[in-house]
């Protein structure tokens, strides 16, 4: 990986890339040890079909592959016609004409038909009866039939409808968990925390596989909106037994591997040394879940063992493939510049001075400029407590005396207070005329 | 028998023939006269001025003179004229007696909007500024020698009170466009503290308080006190408000641009001045807030933001009359990013600090094809003209080399670093004035509050449920 990269973007072709992919600094994923079918296979349902359509959109070589494993998924976890033919129709554009399985295709329309018929006639029933459980149980059976569809939108206000038939907090906590379900499918993470915020307001002290399931829900949806703090206070608190217990993974939504590179990455990008180490590397809990990525677990040890260089090598073979990830994907760029912030912060800590050449060559930035301007925007940023001089070619370690910086927090403190009390003294002498009883007026000699 | 019957002033003069007049004679006889009073004359007549003017002595009736000498400048028409207008002005400021005007506040109203339609700025400042002179010295001289009577005069400091005089003295001063003008007022008449408005300003007393400060920050700011300057438009927010005013707009304007200029940073309004208003004013000033934004960037930046948008706000700026505050604003715009810089870099090359922070795009810049060695050459005489000891030149084989130093700095905060101005010993003992200085000033302010809270103590309703005896002694 060439660190001349570092801030640049490439493109990559791709037939029908969605609007809202963002070109990263990676030029090609290293596929050579990727297999694409044990990667998906680990998934299913929407999410298997929304990852492989995600990476057939931005990797040519591994499109056709990944169109094929999308509409096997289709037709074997949904009904979804109109899904089934849009990726046909990719399909059809990568590789040449594909027979249509037209079989199927009147299959699913008899079964969406008929199963929309059936789950209607019993929501009417229940209603009719006013069998809220029965009811609740249709309305959740037709967002499901909905969801399966791909009327993910719709699926959510039929989940919504029926808080109507809910008799318990069970019954809500079980329905805003089933929307946090759906929403992830589709990555929306913002409704997934806010349907999971709902869960645990509505329910403070769940039952230990709820809760396991909520912060797993969370680590994914805080790391799918970059919210890298949140990702490692719920990494901290999990654990993988219950976890594991849960049987969430076996949903094929997420993966134990998605939990270790989430809390790798998190922890990179805003930990120091000694945090990481003490919350993530000495997690046993967590240590875990890294068990499944020995990647993860050899970078965050190079990281921590201050062998920077080849902590960035690492960092940039999994972001390389992270590219095709679409929770990881929108995040490749922030977590390697935060990555590498992060590196520079601790690489300039304990000396007196610095070469700058010398922190270039061992950092692998392309220049002495661009290291130059990262250092300019950590020390304005306050991050890095220094001065560059750049005549020299060195950054000083700039220590304030304490006394020094005293006096002039107290300077400053004193030129705001001396400002506003002379203005407040003019607004005192007129309030105090306007609304004194006795009349305002010039004392003088009589 | 009427010595005066036959003169156009002979009611008047027949009553200051009195003089001096009790207070009661005086609101019996001589104010309802000057309440409906009607230039007799319908053109200047120097003979018939000149005879009032000297049938009547300004020491024993303030109130018929001033008069008198206010129909002189209403009436003046050519220079001769304005001369012998002049001359009745200046006996009145050298003779007349506060006192007098106190029984009759409006007449100082008056004479203030007869000067300031005289025409000639100039004049009427002088005049405006020998009458404000002399009322300062009576306010503040009546102010010390009856100070065994400090319970009754608790809360005030210099004694001086706003007149309308004052304002239209500072008016005009910046309609004068005078630099000894400029000078005397400010150090006569708008450097003194005032201890509020009291009854020689009436109507809209807010506005006469904005008004002022206004026209006092524009005299500071042409004679290049900008924290004068600043404190007095800083004044104009002081007061509570109902609507916003276009004084203070205008005032808004022009201290964002000085702030900026001075400081480098944001100028922000008192906490105390109403969001609602705060909102209402950036709105009027929407094109200074945004040129305020791209001055005042966090660390090292480009000028060139900065200069194109004072580019573009040409217009805006000519319309509001602020394109000298504006030049002034450019001028002193590249020291404050230079000083940022130093918040990054210890040293570096001119050249490249040229490039960081775009000097090129500067107006002080060489405009010869903007050729680096000129720009370069520009950027030096700018860092020698800044004079700032936290900023050295250092010129050797190497090229010229800006080092950063910290000023005031009693420990070196750089490894191997000298420090500024004979080391730390210096620097301790400029410490030590400055926060010596504070402590007076902090002293002072303190005393002024606890006067201010004994003179609200004092006031009637207070003092009668007040469990102090000695005040409610005094109730």
């Amino acid at each position: 990986m060439n660190s001349d990269d570092f801030g640049g973007s490439v493109n990559i072709s791709r037939p029908g890339a969605s609007d809202e992919y963002r070109g990263t600094m990676y030029a090609k994923p290293a596929l050579e040890q990727f297999s694409l079918s044990k990667y998906l296979n680990e998934y299913q349902g929407r999410v298997k079909i929304r990852r492989a359509l995600y990476l057939g959109e931005r990797c040519p070589e591994l499109s056709v592959e990944s169109y094929r494993i999308a509409l096997s998924e289709i037709k074997s976890s949904t009904t979804d016609i109109n899904l089934h033919d849009r990726v046909l129709k990719n399909l059809e554009q990568l590789s040449g004409p594909v027979a249509s399985d037209v079989e199927w295709v009147s299959l699913a329309r008899k079964a969406n038909n008929s199963a929309f018929d059936v789950l209607m006639a019993e929501l009417n029933r229940a209603k009719q009866h006013h069998i809220k459980k029965d009811a609740l149980r249709a309305q959740e059976g037709l967002a499901h039939h909905k969801a399966k569809l791909g009327n993910v939108n719709e699926a959510l206000r039929t989940l919504q409808d029926a808080r109507d038939y809910c008799s318990s907090v069970d019954d809500q906590v079980s329905l805003a968990l089933q929307s946090a379900w759906i929403s992830q499918t589709m990555g929306k993470w913002l409704q997934v925390n806010s349907y999971v915020q709902r869960v645990v307001s509505s329910l403070p002290a769940q039952p230990v596989k709820m809760a396991a399931e909520i912060k797993v829900l969370q680590i994914q949806a805080d790391f799918g909106e970059g919210r890298w703090s949140a990702v490692i206070n719920n990494v901290k608190e999990l654990s993988y037994d219950d976890t594991m217990s849960t049987g969430i993974f076996e949903r094929g939504s997420l993966t134990p591997q998605d939990i270790a590179v989430y809390g790798t990455l998190a922890g990179l990008a805003v930990l120091q040394r000694d945090s990481l180490k003490q919350q993530i590397i000495d997690n046993a809990e967590f240590g875990k879940f890294l068990d499944y990525i020995p990647e993860c677990s050899r970078l965050l040890r190079l990281f921590y063992n201050s062998a920077y260089s080849d902590a960035l090598s690492g960092l940039d073979a999994i972001l390389s493939l992270g590219v095709l990830d679409p929770v990881i994907a929108p995040h490749t760029a922030t977590l390697r510049s935060q990555f590498v912030e992060n590196v520079v912060v601790l690489y300039t800590q304990p000396f007196v001075s610095t070469s700058l050449s010398a922190m270039a060559k061992a950092l692998s930035f392309g220049s002495t400029s661009q290291l130059e301007a990262m250092l300019a925007r950590l020390i304005e940023k306050n991050l890095i407590s220094g001065r560059i001089d750049a005549v020299s070619g060195y950054l000083l370690k700039y220590t304030l005396d304490p006394r020094d910086q005293t006096l002039e927090t107290i300077e400053s403190m004193y030129s705001s207070f001396s400002d506003q009390a002379d203005v407040m003294l003019a607004r005192i002498h007129y309030l105090e005329e306007e609304t004194a009883t006795h009349k305002p007026r010039y004392e003088g000699r009589r | 028998m009427n010595l005066f019957r036959g003169s156009a002033y002979s009611n008047l003069l027949s009553v200051a023939e009195r003089a001096p007049l009790s207070i009661a004679k005086t609101h019996s006889l001589l104010v309802p006269l000057l309440q409906g009073w009607r230039v007799p004359l319908q053109e200047f007549n120097a003979d018939e001025l000149n005879r009032a003017l000297g049938r009547v002595d300004p020491a024993r009736c303030t109130l018929a003179y001033a008069q008198i000498a206010i129909d002189c400048v209403v009436l003046c028409r050519t220079s001769e004229h304005a001369e012998l207008a002049a001359q009745a002005v200046r006996r009145l400021a050298g003779e007349g007696q506060l006192q007098q005007f106190l029984e009759y506040p409006a007449m100082l109203q008056r004479l203030a909007d007869a000067l300031g339609r005289i025409g000639e700025p100039g004049l009427a400042c002088s005049l405006l500024a020998d009458v404000a002179e002399s009322l300062i010295a009576q306010m503040a001289a009546d102010r010390i020698s009856t100070e065994q009577d400090a319970e009754q005069r608790l809360g005030r400091n210099s004694g001086v009170r706003l007149t309308p005089v004052h304002i239209e003295c500072a008016r005009q001063c910046v309609l004068a466009r005078s630099l000894a003008l400029h000078q005397r007022v400010a150090s006569q008449v708008l450097s003194v503290a005032l201890d509020g408005l009291g009854s020689l300003v009436g109507g809209q007393r807010g506005r006469a308080f904005m008004e002022y400060n206004y026209y006092a920050g524009m005299v500071f700011a042409a004679l290049g006190e900008a924290d004068a300057a600043l404190r007095a438009w800083q004044r104009v927010f002081a007061l509570p408000a109902r609507h916003v005013s276009a004084i203070s707009i205008a005032a808004y304007k022009r201290r964002a641009l000085l702030h900026v200029a001075r400081h480098g940073t944001k100028p922000k309004l008192p906490p105390f001045f109403a969001s609602a208003h705060a909102r209402t004013i950036e709105g009027h000033a929407a094109a200074y807030v945004a040129l305020v934004d791209v001055c005042c960037p966090a660390g090292v930046a480009s000028l060139a933001p900065a200069v194109a948008k004072v580019t573009e706000m040409r217009n805006v700026l000519q319309n509001d009359e602020n394109a000298g505050l504006a030049r002034h604003l450019l001028h002193e715009l590249p020291a404050h990013y230079i000083r940022r810089c130093g918040s990054v870099y210890a040293s570096l090359h001119v050249e490249r600090l040229a490039e960081l922070i775009g000097f090129s795009t500067h107006p002080l810049a060489a405009t010869r094809g903007r050729e680096a060695v000129d720009v370069v050459g520009a950027l030096v005489r700018y860092i020698r003209d800044m004079n700032d000891p936290g900023v050295a030149l250092d010129e050797s084989a190497m090229g010229v080399v800006v080092r950063f130093m910290p000023v005031r700095a009693t420990v070196s905060a750089l490894p191997n670093s000298a420090l500024l101005g004979g080391g730390g010993a210096g620097a301790e003992r400029q410490w030590m004035e400055a926060v010596q200085m504070k402590v007076a000033e902090a002293t002072a302010l303190r005393g002024r509050l606890e006067e201010l809270d004994r003179h609200l103590a004092l006031t009637k309703e207070y003092a009668v449920g007040s469990r102090d005896k000695t005040l409610s002694n005094s109730a």
